[in-house]
């Protein structure tokens, strides 16, 4: 018997160990193509002509609860981002796609002209409202789990037919507590950390768009019958003396903010800041940093000195510049990129992306990673300096059940 | 002793010494069981750190691949609403150390290559083409087929620490075009261009890692439809080689596909991600090492079985969320939607000119959760209209609303084959609001391919 009960008993060690080697090393991930267990839309809008279409996805085979959350990050009457959450549960079965337009949302009627499954009651957002989408898997007790199959896309529509589109920030889980705190952590083992900066690759703003330069409507008649309008070249310019004035067009670009620490159980906003460092393809760098933010925001880059073209007085020259932004204060924060192209007759071309995404090396005994040092891992920072590759934060879930 | 798989039986005293051996054979198998297990833990745990990810589209890597490149400056093609040309762009995320010496080891290399997967009219080999709809001799009336093409065109880079870049695909950048082209600067002067002391009349030359060496050339043709592929080389090495440094992983990339539109004259703009493969690494006490795999060669084993990997492998699936084609989309009563999707295979053979072939598979569910499928080839390019994947009529493919009966579908992509370059598949996809608005997202991935994609080099 106590050969048996040694052989048991060292097959349960090893195989404890092994399990615990391998859940310590287990690689959740922040990731924008992968299914996760949360999975976050930081820019949603119903406002200014513009529409959203959100995309989720059951990528398992077994059915997937969501726990979702609208954060309204439009300014309210005073002046200040309302920070309002709303909540509201969906239930995707295997493999199941669903979709929404923010703005009339979705219900539960078999009858209506929304074919397919409906997942739950999903209201409208109120018109106006810019803010993000968060959802997190939970189980049929509304208790977080960490399945790690949900995948969505967010396509911003209008104004005028123009559309862009960006994946969801899927956060990947392990196991977390059974509690409603939320722990996202750089170890991983309830849920993996966001990512410590963001890398965002921009035409700088302000700059002419060297694509309509060449082919579009980059300039605009000095005079002639086509006085003012747009044009390519002198030869679109009819009339004596009628030249074409080119560089009209401009690239204007935005990045939108959503804190990875976030309250819905309190709803206590989360204050926090922004730190820049553009360079520029001579590689001149340039640092700054925003104001106080409150809860979500959505940065004009003309807004940052240092990322507007030399075209508008601006320090940035060439054709591309590239920003670090990393949150110096109320810790991480998860980004999306969105350029606007408009040609000299002020049409508008948009196209989303999500940013690239990076660590960065912290000195000894400093408060926080320098974000003129980035890295990978620790041997790509000076010696001594460690890589911070993601940063620790909590979402908090309300307590529904006493 | 009769032994038994749950129970040892021992007789009378006088098998004593055989249950004492038994003991101690038994302390023995259990130490060996523990050792064993410990063992394939620690084993386990550096497999772990050895883990390949799968490639993303949001981290540097060492292989970035923009699986649709688009140049049609004259809109020829029947399919373009406009002007096209692609905007890329190509950074390096390879940390300065703040000084030219300190950053010269850091100068990386992309040594990239065009795949012009243009096709040409059999009665106008000269006219780029992607359908018969672009074959049509006007004068005649007589329509040629469009004939597949595949041909490759590379070129190097040379990338400064953290430097961003950037270039028309239909112009490219030629020497003078580069921001940084001086190698060296003298000491006594910054103005005076120098690569040795000689130039500097007795001072020093202060190397500096710059651009000069590099040169991007045009697409080779315009119309051009294809991809791009990138690979991370050490310039240091002689002659330079893939990238086996500790920053191995240093390049991200995009593009955006900007369309001068015919109908409204506006623009409009598509942009996407390179999708990025890392050079697989372990990380032994603080350090890197990224010399994982067999040899680097001119063949780069990308996933497969452990001990060859030398980079990520490829992901076993591609997910597309997408809406079904022909839904009316409510907002703006835009009209219809339509997707585009483009598939490129994982492994290429540049060496010898021979295109990655894979099947792809497809299984379309709807939001019922009624589950359709087909394939089609992927012959070194695959570009469609979701709705023409499975038949030429759209409105009886099982990508169409009418068939599908819903807005929104999941399809996954699975590659099959066995093309010596592997079965892997990347790509991007398209939506377009009324056929000519159109936003370009990155498809997701799912699960590592257990037989490894092969890109050959020159």
């Amino acid at each position: 018997m106590r050969t048996i009960q040694y052989v048991r008993a060292g097959c349960l060690i090893s195989t404890l160990a092994a399990c615990i080697m391998m859940a310590g090393s287990a690689r959740a991930d922040v990731s924008t193509e992968r299914p996760g267990s949360l999975l976050i839309f930081p820019k949603v809008v119903q406002a200014g002509g513009r529409e959203t279409i959100i995309q989720i996805t059951n990528t398992g085979n077994s059915v997937d609860n969501l726990h979702c959350f609208y954060i309204a990050g439009q300014d309210g009457p005073s002046g200040h981002p309302l920070c309002q959450i709303t909540d509201f549960f969906i239930s995707l079965t295997k493999q199941q796609p669903t979709h929404w337009d923010v703005s009339t949302g979705r219900s539960v009627n078999p009858t209506d002209s929304i074919e397919g499954f409906d997942p739950g009651v999903i209201p409208p957002v109120a018109p106006g409202f810019t803010g993000a989408l968060v959802c997190a898997e939970v189980d049929a007790d509304t208790s977080p789990v960490a399945m790690n199959k949900i995948k969505g896309e967010a396509t911003l529509e209008g104004p005028n037919g123009d559309i862009s589109k960006y994946n969801g920030v899927a956060i990947q889980g392990s196991s977390p507590d059974n509690n409603n705190i939320l722990s996202l952590n750089p170890n991983g083992v309830e849920y993996d950390a966001c990512k410590t900066a963001a890398i965002f690759n921009f035409i700088p703003d302000g700059a002419p768009d060297p694509i309509i330069e060449a082919l579009g409507d980059g300039g605009i008649c000095s005079s002639g019958t086509r006085s003012g309008l747009g044009c390519n070249n002198t030869g679109d310019c009819p009339g004596a003396g009628a030249t074409c004035l080119t560089g009209q067009s401009q690239v204007l670009n935005t990045i939108t903010a959503l804190p990875c620490n976030l309250d819905f159980q309190t709803q206590v906003p989360t204050n926090f800041n922004l730190g820049y460092l553009v360079i520029d393809g001579d590689e001149v760098t340039h640092t700054t940093s925003s104001g106080p933010l409150s809860c979500w925001a959505s940065i004009n880059l003309s807004d940052i000195s240092q990322a507007v073209s030399t075209a508008v007085g601006g320090p940035l020259a060439g054709p591309v510049a590239s920003m670090r932004i990393t949150g110096i204060s109320g810790g991480p924060v998860l980004l999306v990129g969105e350029s606007f192209h408009v040609d000299s007759e002020r049409d508008i071309g948009a196209a989303a992306v999500n940013l690239h995404m990076t660590g960065l090396c912290q000195a000894p005994g400093t408060q926080a990673p320098d974000l003129t040092q980035t890295c990978t891992t620790t041997a790509d920072c000076p010696a001594t300096w460690t890589c911070i590759s993601s940063q620790s934060s909590t979402i908090k879930l309300p307590a529904l059940n006493p | 002793m009769k032994f038994d798989m749950f129970r040892v039986h021992f007789g009378d005293v006088g098998e004593w010494n055989e249950r004492r051996w038994a003991m101690q054979k038994t302390r023995r198998v259990a130490s060996a069981v523990v050792g064993c297990g410990l063992a394939l833990s620690v084993l386990g745990g550096v497999a772990a750190a050895q883990q390949p990810q799968l490639p993303a589209s949001d981290k540097p890597a060492a292989i970035l691949v923009w699986p649709k490149i688009v140049v049609d400056t004259s809109d020829i093609l029947e399919t373009s609403v406009g002007s096209t040309d692609t905007l890329i762009q190509l950074s390096s995320a390879v940390p300065t150390r703040g000084s030219k010496a300190g950053d010269l080891p850091f100068l990386k290399q992309a040594h990239c290559f065009y795949v012009d997967a243009t096709g040409h009219c059999s009665n106008n080999p000269s006219a780029g083409c992607q359908s018969s709809d672009d074959c049509i001799d006007e004068g005649s009336g007589i329509t040629g087929s469009c004939d597949p093409g595949w041909t490759e065109v590379d070129f190097d880079i040379r990338i400064t620490p953290e430097q961003p870049l950037a270039w028309l695909a239909s112009e490219g950048l030629q020497n003078g075009d580069f921001p940084i082209q001086v190698p060296g600067t003298c000491s006594n002067n910054p103005r005076i261009a120098c690569t040795s002391d000689d130039r500097c009349g007795g001072f020093k030359c202060i190397l500096q890692p710059s651009n000069a060496g590099s040169g991007i050339p045009p697409t080779p043709e315009d119309p051009f439809v294809g991809s791009l592929t990138c690979i991370q080389f050490d310039p240091s090495s002689n002659p330079p080689a893939p990238d086996t440094s500790p920053t191995a992983n240093g390049l991200i990339g995009n593009a955006a596909i900007e369309v001068v539109l015919d109908e409204t004259g506006g623009v409009d703009v598509q942009k996407y991600n390179a999708v990025g493969i890392e050079k697989l690494c372990t990380f032994p006490a603080g350090a890197t090492n990224c010399t994982v795999g067999a040899p680097i060669s001119d063949t780069l084993i990308l996933g497969g079985p452990a001990g060859p990997a030398q980079y990520q492998g490829c992901p076993a699936r591609l997910i597309l969320n997408h809406l079904f084609d022909g839904a009316e989309d409510a907002f703006e009563g835009s009209g219809p939607v339509t997707t585009d999707l483009t598939l490129v295979p994982c492994g290429n053979d540049f060496l010898r000119q021979t295109p990655g072939k894979v099947t792809a598979q497809f299984l379309v569910f709807n939001e019922f959760e009624q589950r359709f499928s087909t394939s089609a080839n992927v012959d070194c390019f695959f570009e469609s209209q979701i709705s023409n994947i499975d038949t030429p009529n759209n409105e009886r493919s099982i990508f169409h609303f009418n068939v599908a009966g819903t807005l929104a579908g999941q399809t996954i992509i699975r590659g099959i084959g066995s093309a010596p370059s592997g079965q892997g598949l990347l790509g991007v996809a398209r939506v377009f609001m009324d056929g000519i608005n159109g936003a370009a997202y990155n498809l997701n991935e799912k699960g590592a391919l257990s037989t490894p994609d092969v890109i050959t080099i020159p």
